[in-house]
């Protein structure tokens, strides 16, 4: 009874399915140990981290995962804050400013690989965007929150994670990028749409 | 990650929603709204008596060092401004300036103190509850599904994960790449070099979990049902009624004196 | 049950996985799938629980498979758990919640089943697959082959009428091995489940199946009652035999069946009553034996190149009992060398004292004459290259020529010396087609061998490997151990991890016996083999070769089915058994 000839692929996708939650949680896990080992570095500028490689990262789960890697790095940094006794109810701006490192770039850039000059420039440009507002938002969760003072906010703190969020994720994030460009793509873990 | 253990205090029969309300959040608030140091050393002995009431382990105890030591080099960064005072040193660092005085120094242990009571609280909800209880409690909050089952993949595969980082820096020092030494720079590439293995094991990993959950019914479309549900029972209503109280009373006594 | 109806699956790389498979599974069968490693077999698995083409990106289909009268393109996965249960091969991250009793009760809350009848399911399970113990307690603490069980239970929960297991033992030690084996075969005898089953070891599943599937290049290549499947030329020249048949084969000795007419033996209990049936009763022994592939290295010749002295060690955690109890050990140069014992048994702490993972308590360890703490990371690295089970874990670059020469980049050798010594090495281990590949996409004996070039080019002393033949197939396991037998003649000194007797057997001179932290013996290999069942408390499955042995009370015992035959293929034989000593 041969029957079907016709070439068939899988059912459209309904709802969120567990793609959408091992993305999540695979964001959740490399970005918050990222954090949870450079905190034990004992430099820090209120409750800002002078070296934060995590930010190299955030990006790429926001591009390779859309919305659902942005989201990871929400539950990736409350992890890396229980771990060491941190009340994430008291970063609530500083949370949403993880979920900007993925969205900006990640609703900007939906291709697995650089196809040309241009796309190094558009990527490296909403990397740069998305840590810029994020890091606005971190500094606000500082000054209003943790009420450190306005001048070493905006004065010391905000300028310098434009040189630990914003420059490191702008050269580092497009080389990692390219780097994992070729598993990404042949592994097809690579969400196409920004929603999955 | 485990850091809950079981015993017989108060705390452990609480429901997991009403330590995260009364302690993740009410007593969260009330260090925002205190302005004298006595207060806020008050409120971090009373915190203290919690978190030794409920008998943690030396192991438990040695958690606390990590938050110290966070705390106090964040602390730091307040001697960056002139909050004004008896001035008792000063350093002309060019762009910056380092003071030290009295209004700084204090303004820097009342920051100590709300991250000592921030991270004392929320021990108190870790070292009490289990993660399926914490979970229990965040849907009770009214998170959707899905956020609720990844924050327990997060926490099931967080010592996994760990494990897995330590292989992938064992492998890399067997063959010669050591962090133990070197100066900071060459350290930092050797950690960065362990990113990339680390980040490719755990992508590998995505199919067999994405499977795995698939194939045990995940993202259906019926309506789900918690086999473990355990309800807000009297104990957990009075200490609703008495932490919301508490920070109402909180807020109101602020309106008129200076806490 | 399982019907496949002219089926074929496609990746979007344009890669086919199966072509036009006809298959019909009837209910209650036990159906063996085996073949090499990328021929398809996971492909079918996951082709029966709609893995395919519903959670694999980019893989199409065109055909159908029908379960139980659901025909799986039409139905997504999540709506199929009640008709199929999958147990896949890791036993780490399938489980996903915290404890057994969640795991167990995950997929029933899912599909919004009543708490009453959760529970009843739950005690029914718990008591079928005796697991009332571990109810209660973390996925993380449990041992692998304990995790594999509650994979099963898990599945056990929704009641499905098919059972799928994509290599569940693949990464388990013995015992786990044989407590998963025994659940699988009580499901199939005690309760009638339909089963299929993938895996590569033929060795232990054969007696118990209905039928064995062999798929290769997307096409099932036999299809046969396992004592009749090396009927087939194609399938003797696709896949090695199981010790028990090939002994048989070479033989010529087979079983009078009703059924069958004349079939293989499939356990040793068969292969002996089929020789006795032919008067070999109670052969001689061999008079004298040599192991053409080991022994000549077995005596520990060379100067000391390793010495562990009194050495302890203890984790943290365990406050009373060392990890390593006072051990001494000394391998000499050149030898050939292999660590068993049950997991546990302290063989992965032993080496990580050796390769200075681990920090020995007390003791002394000397490498080459040296004491061991004097040798930062680089230098020891010169002396012990340490290849770990997972090759994952080390690939740091994109190319196979860039990871090969990846240790001696940060050695800061020269560039035209690193070219050298990476061709050579990957030529010797032939992967030298693949110097410009991603590391991470070659098959996992490629990967292996990837992992072994990268130690091996840094020309260590020493060479501890650890099980480089877990999940192969039975025809890369012994690529791999040529390729380790090749290092050894060169003069390199290898140690390895395994729990495959039959690789020990065939090609290790030197065994070391460890459990609970002391060596309970290290001697040649023969000799360690000649202990029979005082070797059992110590989990180790003997080869049936070994066993044959032991069982007719031969005091020198036969190590590999050449030694076996070259024995038995003596005049009585050759009279009694017609056509006897013909080589398959």
């Amino acid at each position: 009874m041969s029957q079907m000839t016709s070439i068939q692929s899988g059912l459209p996708h309904r709802g969120v399915t567990a793609r959408h939650i091992v993305a999540m949680v695979i964001s959740a896990l490399i970005f918050g140990a990222t954090i949870y080992i450079s905190r034990f570095v004992p430099i820090k500028l209120g409750t800002v981290q002078v070296l934060y490689p995590a930010a190299i990262l955030a990006p790429l789960f926001g591009v390779w995962f859309g919305v659902w890697g942005s989201a990871g790095l929400v539950i990736g940094n409350i992890l890396s804050m229980v771990v060491v006794g941190m009340n994430p109810a008291i970063f609530p701006l500083a949370l949403l400013a993880q979920f900007i490192m993925g969205f900006v770039p990640g609703i900007a850039f939906r291709k697995v690989r650089f196809e040309g000059t241009r796309d190094r420039i558009v990527f490296i440009a909403t990397v740069t965007l998305g840590m810029m507002v994020s890091t606005v938002l971190v500094a606000l969760n500082l000054a209003l929150i943790q009420k450190i003072p306005g001048n070493v906010v905006w004065g010391t703190i905000w300028p310098w994670m434009q040189v630990s969020n914003t420059l490191s994720a702008a050269i580092f994030s497009p080389i990692l990028f390219a780097w994992m460009s070729d598993y990404m793509n042949k592994s097809g873990l690579f969400f196409k749409r920004f929603l999955g | 990650m485990q850091l809950y253990y079981p015993s017989n205090s108060l705390l452990h029969y609480l429901h997991g929603f009403t330590k995260i309300l009364v302690f993740g959040l009410l007593f969260t608030f009330i260090p925002l709204f205190m302005d004298r140091l006595a207060s806020l050393a008050g409120l971090l002995l009373i915190c203290l008596a919690l978190f030794i009431y409920i008998r943690p382990s030396r192991w438990h105890w040695f958690l606390l060092i990590p938050v110290l030591i966070l705390s106090f080099t964040m602390s730091l960064s307040y001697f960056l401004s002139d909050a004004g005072g008896t001035l008792y040193f000063q350093a002309d660092l060019g762009y910056w300036k380092v003071i030290v005085s009295s209004s700084n120094i204090e303004t820097s242990l009342k920051f100590m103190c709300r991250m000592l009571i921030w991270c004392l609280l929320f021990f108190l909800i870790l070292f009490t509850t289990s993660n399926e209880d914490i979970v229990m409690g965040l849907k009770k909050f009214g998170l959707p599904e899905f956020v609720t089952l990844s924050v327990s993949l997060a926490l099931r595969y967080w010592s996994l994960m760990i494990f897995d980082v330590k292989t992938v820096m064992d492998a890399q020092y067997v063959r010669g790449v050591d962090f133990r030494s070197g100066n900071l720079y060459t350290r930092s590439v050797r950690f960065a070099s362990t990113l990339v293995p680390v980040l490719f094991v755990f992508l590998k990993r995505f199919r067999t979990t994405s499977f795995a959950l698939t194939l045990k019914g995940a993202g259906r479309k019926n309506k789900r049902t918690y086999y473990y549900n355990p309800r807000i029972n009297g104990l957990d209503k009075r200490v609703i009624l008495n932490g919301g109280l508490l920070f109402a009373a909180w807020l109101v006594l602020r309106c008129f004196f200076t806490l | 049950m399982i019907t496949f109806d002219n089926y074929s699956c496609t990746y979007s790389s344009g890669k086919s996985m199966l072509h036009q498979l006809n298959l019909s599974i009837r209910p209650g069968e036990f159906v063996f799938v085996t073949g090499p490693s990328g021929g398809g077999k996971s492909t079918l698995c996951f082709s029966i629980n709609g893995l395919i083409p519903h959670e694999t990106e980019g893989s199409v289909c065109q055909g159908s498979v029908t379960v139980d009268g659901n025909r799986v393109q039409d139905v997504y996965p999540s709506d199929l758990v009640s008709v199929v249960g999958t147990v896949l091969q890791d036993p780490e991250w399938q489980l996903v919640r915290g404890t057994v009793k969640e795991e167990l009760t995950f997929a029933l809350e899912n599909m919004g089943y009543p708490t009453d009848e959760i529970d009843r399911r739950l005690e029914e399970v718990v008591d079928r697959v005796e697991i009332q113990s571990l109810l209660l307690r973390s996925t993380l603490d449990l041992s692998g082959g304990q995790k594999q069980r509650v994979a099963i239970a898990a599945c056990l929960m929704t009641k499905p009428k098919v059972i799928v297991l994509d290599e569940p033992t693949a990464e388990l030690d013995p015992l786990g091995k044989e407590m998963v084996l025994d659940t699988i075969r009580q499901l199939h005898q005690e309760w009638g489940y339909t089963i299929v089953f993938v895996d590569h070891n033929l060795d232990v599943s054969m007696p118990y199946v209905d039928r064995v599937i062999v798929v290769s290049e997307g096409k099932i290549v036999a299809d046969a009652p396992p004592s009749l499947l090396y009927d087939d030329p194609l399938v003797r020249e696709w896949l090695p035999m199981p010790q028990v048949v090939e002994l048989a084969r070479k033989l010529g000795v087979k079983l009078e069946d009703e059924q069958y007419g004349e079939r293989d033996p499939l356990t040793v209990e068969e292969l002996r009553k089929a020789l006795s049936d032919r008067g070999v009763i109670r052969p001689d022994p061999p008079k004298r034996l040599t192991n053409h592939k080991s022994e000549a290295g077995a005596v520990p010749a060379g100067e000391a190149l390793l010495e562990l002295k009194n050495i302890t060690f203890r984790y943290r955690k365990q406050e009373d009992e060392m990890t390593i109890k006072p051990l001494n050990l000394r391998i000499g140069r050149g030898e050939f060398a292999a660590v068993i014992g049950r997991n546990g048994a302290g063989k992965s702490t032993l080496c990580k004292l050796i390769t200075g993972l681990l920090k020995p308590h007390g003791g002394e360890l000397l490498i080459d004459g040296k004491p061991s703490s004097e040798l930062q990371a680089d230098q020891r690295a010169r002396h012990i290259g340490f290849v770990f089970q997972n090759p994952d874990y080390q690939f740091v670059r994109r190319t196979v020529y860039d990871e090969v020469a990846y240790g001696l980049s940060v050695q800061k050798l020269p560039a035209a010396e690193i070219d050298a010594r990476v061709k050579k090495v990957t030529k010797l281990l032939q992967i030298d087609k693949y110097l410009q590949e991603h590391p991470h996409f070659l098959s996992r004996g490629e990967r292996r061998r990837v992992a072994i070039a990268s130690i091996l080019v840094m020309q260590p002393e020493v060479i501890i490997l650890d099980e480089p033949t877990t999940g192969l197939d039975s025809v890369r396991c012994r690529e791999m151990m040529d390729y380790i037998t090749e290092l050894w003649r060169q003069g390199h000194t290898i140690i390895m991890l395994t729990h495959d007797m039959r690789v020990v057997a065939d090609y290790i001179p030197r065994t070391i016996v460890l459990s609970q932290g002391q060596i309970v013996w290290d001697a040649p290999t023969r000799e360690v083999f000649s202990k029979g069942k005082e070797l059992k408390p110590y989990h180790i499955t003997l080869p049936p070769v070994v066993e044959l042995s032991h069982i007719w009370g031969w005091t020198q015992i036969a190590l590999t089915s050449e030694e076996w035959v070259e024995t038995l293929s003596i005049p009585e034989l050759r009279e009694t058994v017609p056509g006897g000593g013909g080589v398959v």
